[in-house]
């Protein structure tokens, strides 16, 4: 109740600021917006550039992930390659996205470009947060594995992945909004056909303001849907190692 | 022949010394009390025999009937309970045992140490004391021919200590009756009651060897401590 009293607030406000302006252009009205997007959501390019940006956001959220856990095993396991990898990753989070992404253009095919710029700025959260969870590993608990002889297997099985997930977690829902924000922005600069970015760029193109709006508007509900559904299945599978979703595991003792 | 032979044991923390020229046996069956004050390196001994680490100098050998052996079955009951939070009670018990072992066998050690209403709980939901005794069950479900346990009735209640030293008693090993169970305790009476032999240490490498033959259920307990630890009551 309360958060749709600040729904309705700021649509108030806009509404408000919109008629100061009385110019469509600069400001569209929340009405006109509703109206466009509820006209956009009738149109099959809607659902199509849609489903293909999010296509493009998880394929880019997954690899990043892979590697980010990946690298985070390889250099927990030989500490060479945690000081080789560690100013490439600080790199990557310092540096601009626009930078990537013109860098990528270059390097790589339209279609690819906002996959690899999602998959650039997952990387470093997973990496680190892996990395962390993996250097956090109660040592009271390895020594049991030694004492009762786990294998290799077994250790991972029930000691490293139910150590390692909180933070993985934690890593992973951070990462899905960064994905998504990093592939949109991706879009916008290299207009890859039927892609929310293009779209976003058409309507400015065009002065169509209305439109751009009710894209912006549909990426933020899209991205709220994927963020919710994604921590709704980290919940899910928290309670299977009863750490609570994206809480931390408690002390052994 | 014994089932554990420390041979010139030295072991070191930065300047401190734990123990300088350490020479033991242990029987192969029964049950060993270790005692002596803080500091002497009782923990650090079940340590090293667990190979949790390792001596600076000499060795620890295993023998099973007079064979050397490398590395013994052993079970450890540490001083901190060390459960995995997300496992129950009753995986706690059963993620140590060998596959082909019966899983009953967990629920039948849980029932013996009063735990079979909180066999499905995580340890967070137990309290310290029932978190000691998840600990000594998850040692006897794992088995083997050594058990290392470290003052492992701690933050027991005073009514349950008894049960859950039978308990110990009666299934160390029980399908051979020939486990040997080292057990670290500062309590004299606990230790009369349950051991076979009691190495009490005075200083570094230096211990006395108390041997009680006296059948468990007809000990006087106060009158083996006067005769053996000098102490009246």
């Amino acid at each position: 109740m309360r958060t749709l009293a600040v729904i309705v607030f700021w649509i108030l406000i806009w509404w408000g600021a919109s008629s100061i302006v009385n110019r469509e252009v600069m400001l569209p009205s929340p009405i006109r917006v509703i109206t466009r997007l509820f006209e956009l959501s009738l149109t099959s390019v809607f659902w199509l550039s849609m489903a293909l940006s999010l296509a493009r956001v998880i394929a880019g959220f997954m690899l990043g992930l892979l590697f980010g856990v990946v690298l985070a095993s390889a250099s927990y396991k030989v500490p060479v390659l945690r000081y080789l990898f560690s100013p490439l990753l600080t790199a990557i989070k310092a540096t601009p996205v626009a930078s990537f992404i013109i860098l990528a253009l270059v390097w790589l095919g339209k279609n690819s470009v906002p996959v690899f710029t999602a998959f650039l700025m997952v990387i470093p959260v997973i990496w680190s947060n892996v990395y962390t969870g993996l250097s956090n590993i109660d040592k009271n608990l390895t020594e049991v594995t030694k004492v009762f002889g786990f294998s290799r297997f077994k250790t991972i099985k029930i000691l490293i992945i139910p150590s390692v997930m909180p933070y993985f977690f934690s890593g992973a829902v951070t990462g899905i909004g960064l994905a998504w924000k990093a592939s949109v922005a991706a879009e916008v600069l290299c207009t890859p056909s039927n892609s929310v970015g293009k779209m976003l760029y058409d309507s400015k193109l065009y002065l169509e303001s209305a439109d751009l709006f009710a894209w912006t508007a549909s990426v933020i509900v899209f991205s709220i849907i994927l963020e919710r559904l994604f921590k709704y299945l980290i919940s899910k599978l928290g309670k299977k190692y009863n750490t609570g979703g994206s809480n931390f595991a408690g002390n052994s003792n | 022949m014994p089932a554990i032979q420390i041979k010139s044991v030295s072991k070191s923390f930065g300047e401190k010394i734990i123990f300088k020229s350490l020479n033991m046996e242990f029987p192969e069956k029964g049950i060993v009390c270790v005692m002596g004050a803080s500091g002497f390196g009782k923990t650090t001994l079940l340590r090293l025999i667990a190979a949790l680490d390792s001596p600076d100098s000499g060795e620890i050998n295993f023998y099973i009937h007079g064979n050397k052996i490398k590395c013994p079955a052993i079970s450890v009951v540490f001083q901190e309970t060390r459960l995995f939070e997300w496992l129950t009670v009753k995986e706690n018990c059963t993620v140590v045992m060998d596959k082909h072992k019966n899983t009953s066998y967990a629920d039948e050690i849980l029932e013996k140490l009063y735990l079979s209403n909180e066999k499905d709980k995580y340890p967070s939901q137990l309290s310290g004391g029932m978190r000691q005794r998840v600990s000594i069950a998850r040692a006897l479900c794992h088995g083997g021919n050594i058990f290392l346990l470290d003052e492992p009735f701690k933050g027991l209640d005073f009514s349950l200590r008894e049960s859950v030293m039978n308990t110990l008693v009666e299934n160390i090993n029980p399908e051979k009756n020939e486990g040997l169970c080292i057990i670290v305790t500062h309590d004299i009476r606990e230790a009369v009651k349950i051991a076979d032999t009691i190495f009490v240490f005075n200083d570094t490498d230096e211990f006395k060897i108390v041997n009680i033959d006296i059948p468990r259920q007809t000990r006087d307990v106060n009158s083996i401590i006067e005769k053996n630890f000098s102490i009246s009551f």
